[in-house]
């Protein structure tokens, strides 16, 4: 499987069908590896029948008696492939598959404040710790003054004192940069 | 084939082979080690390249050096365990955790000390057979496998530059730091990972030597939370007692959320974890009673900020560079004592430590720039412990003693004089009654303050260490010189839980030193210990066709539509037919219901229990729709009845036979032959003599709509239990139980025909002052309470507040069943649906009860005195 730009596609989810009449029977599904390749198996014989029904009579007339596998590559519920039919399937099928569409991969930073408020409160509950010993103000002191500076540290106030801040991009792998930092580019930085 | 990582999180461009887990795993392995960081890593390496079968499970997630942002919000909910929000249970001290692929060693500040002299010493006297040249060489090792060297002195910033000044000033013995980077770009944001690869943590240097090295046999599964270990009480020719089979894993998402099992068998586990997670995972194994959780400590921190007229700018640069040693272990203070190490933390972290807010805050941080800062690392005693909550979460109980009161405050009385002394404005400490001191005058306030108001001090830990005490002495010592845990053949734990003492210095090397040494004995002695073992096979509670029950919805129909159909028709009849060779060895009773007391397993050939897919979504028909079906011979014909549990008058007749249908190939086709059942069907497929995975249509055959696809089984595991196997085992399969037996804490399900239900109940069992039995229970995270204990010949019976009374009895020693019971009743009593169940007395008189079992959580209370 490989992306628009004919790379390696890995870590995407591939599922196998038996198209039966109008059903889609399922049968599986594997994700690609680091080389963007998948192998599904199955076997043959709970899939073999492929059954005309008289829709009047509902017999059912055996055909030619094969499957009619194909793949199909989701993104949630968007179809990013589906291949052809593949009638009569040999023991070793291969499909090449190209994906035009870009993939949703996963992001790390996505909910990273909302996350980190959740961790907070998890772990200040009474679960796991012992009431009895928490001073009670202090404590409360301490927690609005993590949630209070949670926010204040995104203030560009603070930043605006000079503090340089982070030297990559928020997505480094989406954003090309150099990994120069101002104050290693003079030849003595310091004034001690 | 080289090794390869996998995990729940579909990131782009990852540096080395990383798969996504989309289903539940079974491993096979020779060694399972649990945690990746300066331990795990190493043992996975050096064992790894020896030729075993290394599975390395870490409970956080895999990020590359180019995930690395440098932003603190992004990347502590990544990297740091719990987020950074880990706390001491009386919330006083935050301690500072790595949780990722690599450990702390991703989050730390690469500063390397060699263990200590007399902290050596101090070990040999307290059991722990290690020479000093053991650690000299296992140092070595490390030490250049980590590329470690001195800072130089034109690399120190000015924040290191100003200690130095500080300590040269009074004389006081210092140097700079060795620590674990090839050309460090001094960026400054060591805690939230290295993003140029410079620091030589686990990850760049071990894992990734492991990982890539061509026939290395290592699989790494991150996102995967270890359970429990697994473990047989059993005499060995050595004199063992007990062997650990596996571990029983679960991969969690960003969001908490339990997606997959994982079940590894492997002849060697070592526990890895950290502090404070390979306690919990012990005690949650229910191993090393008694022991395990004691002895904790955690090098407490407090910091002092001195502010100068001129911009120090001590963001740039390395953060820890220059420590003063004067105090500390390491000039030979024997018993406490502390370092002074240059430190300096990103915006947020840093803010966090002044102990002030709103308008005070932002004053404080528009001098931000101005600032220097050293903390103060005190060798503490260990007098702290981790115990469970009753959800299984680690409790970490902790105080200072009061001599870590006196060294904290001579500490900051030192560093305080320093600051002043090298031209310090003013001082900004963390204790809240004396938060700023104006000159040398002011210092006696703050150790005033801190003397008589500890608790006023804002202090962060970031080396918890101890738990699993190390060294001969089995009754007090849970692991020996080795790393193996007394008592048990094949586990072992290596990582800071196991220093006897407080160290007394950053301890990334000697933890790295123990793997190093733990890893050459397992190597060592594999041979003759290990190599013949047998691996004990067992595939827990995953998802596969030999267990249908654990399996989803997309699971269960991706198995039925590519299996075939495995046994003839005949072998869905229930009763005592004797069915091939199956179950010719068993009694004809036995051929309808039998019991496994070791297993916990049982046989029920009355029917076939029903089980719906583990996301069945709907919690009101998971628990009262469930449902079993039962076949019969009548002439040659085998017909059925399919039952709901809940309804004893309601159910559907059908009739068996196999068919060939569209897609599925041949099936059994269950036709119902009710007229008001009529409009539905159900195609069914034998995996084995006691297994069936079926899907119910609605319509006519063969183009009706599926509605549901489900499993069926004659053996099933005790969590699945129904009323009627409950009082079988109750009255046949247990016995009462003896005190000593009881001690510790269980955990308990309700008992519902339709389907396992969450632990709700937790009992914990204690003797009271006056040695009287006694049980604290909590139901459903809501009630909590009391009951009275008596223990008679027949049974156990607890009575609280209510007039309701536990009866309970002991199948085996982690395992009992039991009823809370209404008073009896002449009442008719003859609905009792979901939960509740009748009791029939031998006079008719009948009693509503709630059946429960009880699996023994730990075999300590607990519950720690404080005084």
């Amino acid at each position: 499987m490989t992306d628009y730009q004919q790379k390696p596609l890995p870590n995407v989810i591939v599922e196998c069908f038996n198209k039966v009449d109008e059903s889609d029977i399922y049968l599986g599904y594997r994700a690609t590896d680091s080389k963007g390749e998948f192998e599904l198996t199955f076997n043959h014989e709970p899939v073999k029948g492929n059954y005309r029904v008289n829709l009047v009579s509902n017999e059912i007339i055996k055909a030619e008696g094969t499957p009619d596998i194909y793949i199909a590559v989701r993104d949630g519920t968007k179809i990013l492939y589906k291949s052809d039919i593949r009638s009569n399937p040999g023991e070793l099928e291969h499909f090449d598959v190209a994906i035009k569409q870009e993939i949703t991969f996963f992001d790390p930073y996505a909910n990273s404040f909302q996350r980190e408020i959740g961790h907070l409160l998890a772990n200040v509950t009474a679960e796991v710790v012992d009431i009895s010993e928490v001073d009670p103000a202090r404590a409360a002191e301490h927690m609005i003054r993590i949630f209070g500076n949670l926010l204040n540290y995104n203030v560009l106030g603070v930043q605006a004192q000079g503090y340089p801040g982070p030297q990559v991009p928020r997505y480094p792998k989406r954003v090309s940069h150099n990994h120069s930092l101002p104050w290693n580019e003079k030849e003595d930085h310091r004034t001690e | 084939m080289a090794g390869t990582i996998f995990g729940l999180e579909n990131i782009e461009k990852r540096k080395e082979k990383y798969s996504l887990i989309t289903h539940d795993i079974v491993e096979n392995a020779d060694v399972c080690i649990v945690g990746s960081g300066a331990a795990g890593a190493i043992l996975a390496e050096k064992l790894t390249n020896k030729g075993k079968s290394v599975v390395l499970l870490e409970r956080g997630g895999y990020y590359d050096a180019e995930d690395m942002n440098q932003r603190e919000l992004d990347m502590m909910p990544l990297l740091w365990k719990n987020g950074g929000a880990n706390f001491t249970d009386n919330l006083r001290i935050v301690i500072a955790q790595g949780q990722c692929l690599g450990g702390s060693t991703i989050i730390n500040d690469a500063v390397c000390f060699k263990t200590p002299d007399l902290v050596r010493e101090q070990w040999r006297s307290m059991g722990v057979n290690i020479s000093d040249q053991q650690w000299d060489k296992a140092i070595d090792e490390v030490w250049n496998a980590i590329h470690v060297s001195k800072v130089l002195e034109q690399e120190l910033n000015d924040n290191n530059l100003m200690l130095k000044k500080a300590c040269q000033l009074k004389g006081y013995k210092a140097i700079e730091n060795d620590r674990n980077c090839i050309d460090c770009m001094r960026c400054g944001f060591c805690h939230l990972g290295c993003h140029y690869e410079t620091k030589q943590d686990m990850l760049v240097t071990y894992i990734r030597k492991a990982l890539r090295k061509p026939d290395s046999n290592i699989r790494i599964y991150c996102n995967c939370s270890a359970e429990k270990i697994t473990h047989l009480n059993k005499r060995d020719e050595k004199g063992h007692f007990s062997i650990a089979t596996g571990v029983e894993a679960n991969f969690i998402d960003e969001n908490r959320v339990v997606k997959y099992k994982l079940r590894v068998n492997a002849k060697v586990i070592i526990v890895s974890a950290g502090a404070i997670a390979s306690s919990q995972l012990l005690i949650k194994s229910v191993i090393a009673d008694g022991k395990t959780g004691n002895d904790f400590s955690l090098h407490p921190a407090p910091f002092l900020l001195g502010k100068f007229e001129r911009k120090i700018n001590a963001y740039n640069g390395i953060p820890m560079g220059y420590t003063c040693h004067q105090f500390g272990v390491t000039n030979g203070i024997p018993d406490g004592g502390f370092l002074i190490e240059s430190i300096f933390l990103p915006i947020f972290q840093f803010s966090l430590g002044l102990p002030s807010f709103l308008e005070g805050y932002s004053g404080f941080m528009e001098d931000f720039n101005h600032y220097t800062m050293a903390g103060v690392l005190i060798r503490d005693e260990a007098t702290g412990s981790i115990t469970l909550s009753e959800n299984g979460n680690p409790k970490v109980n902790y105080s200072l003693t009061q001599r870590d009161i006196r060294n904290i405050s001579k500490g900051l009385q030192t560093l305080a004089e320093m600051w002043f002394d090298i031209g310090a404005d003013h001082v900004i400490t963390g204790h809240q009654s004396s938060l700023r001191l104006n000159s040398k005058k002011d210092i006696p306030k703050l150790v005033d303050a801190v003397e008589k108001d500890p608790e006023g001090l804002l202090i962060s830990s970031a080396h918890p260490q101890g738990g699993n005490r190390m060294g001969e002495d089995a009754n007090i010592c849970v692991v020996d010189s080795n790393g193996k845990v007394h008592g048990f053949s094949n586990l072992y734990v290596c990582d800071s839980s196991i220093f006897p003492t407080a160290l007394g210095v950053n301890p990334q090397i000697t933890v790295m030193a123990l793997a190093t040494m733990f890893a050459d004995n397992i190597n060592e002695i594999w041979d003759s210990e290990y190599r013949a073992k047998r691996l004990s096979i067992d595939i827990g509670d995953t998802c596969s066709i030999e267990q249908p029950m654990y399996c989803s919805s997309r699971s269960l129909d991706s198995m039925f539509n590519q299996i075939s159909n495995s046994c003839p028709l005949e072998t869905i009849v229930n009763g005592d037919k004797i069915i091939q060779s199956h179950n010719n060895a068993l009694s004809t009773k036995e051929r309808i219901w039998s019991f496994d007391k070791n297993k916990l397993m049982i046989y029920n050939n009355r029917y076939w229990k029903g089980f719906f897919p583990t996301d069945q979504d709907f919690s009101l028909f998971r628990y009262l729709g469930g449902f079993y079906k039962q076949f019969y011979d009548e002439n040659g014909k085998i017909k059925g009845i399919t039952h709901p549990y809940e309804l004893s008058n309601v159910f559907a007749n059908n009739l068996a036979e196999l068919r060939d249908f569209p897609g599925f190939g041949q099936v059994i086709y269950l036709r119902y032959t009710s007229p008001l059942y009529s409009l539905f069907y159900d195609l069914l497929k034998i995996v084995d003599l006691d297994t069936i995975i079926g899907k119910a249509f609605i319509g006519t055959p063969p183009q009706g709509k599926h509605i549901l696809t489900f499993s069926m089984s004659r053996r099933y595991y005790v969590d699945s239990m129904t009323e009627h196997d409950h009082e079988t085992i109750y009255q046949y399969h247990a016995r009462a139980p003896s005190p000593d037996e009881l001690i510790g804490r269980w955990v308990g399900r309700l008992v519902c025909d339709s389907a396992v239900t969450p632990v709700v109940q937790v009992f914990t069992y204690t003797y009271d002052i006056v040695g009287k039995l006694r049980m604290n229970y909590v139901f459903g995270d809501l009630l909590r309470g009391v009951s009275r204990v008596i223990l008679t010949p027949r049974q156990m019976n607890m009575y609280d507040w209510t007039d309701w009374h536990d009866e309970v009895k002991m199948v085996k020693e982690d395992f009992m069943v039991g009823k809370w019971c209404a008073p009896w009743t002449e009442l008719p009593l003859n609905f009792t649906p979901g939960f509740l169940s009748t009791d029939i007395d031998k006079n008719g008189k009948k009693r509503l009860c709630l059946r429960f079992t009880l699996k023994r959580k730990t075999r300590q209370s607990g519950h720690k005195m404080r005084f």
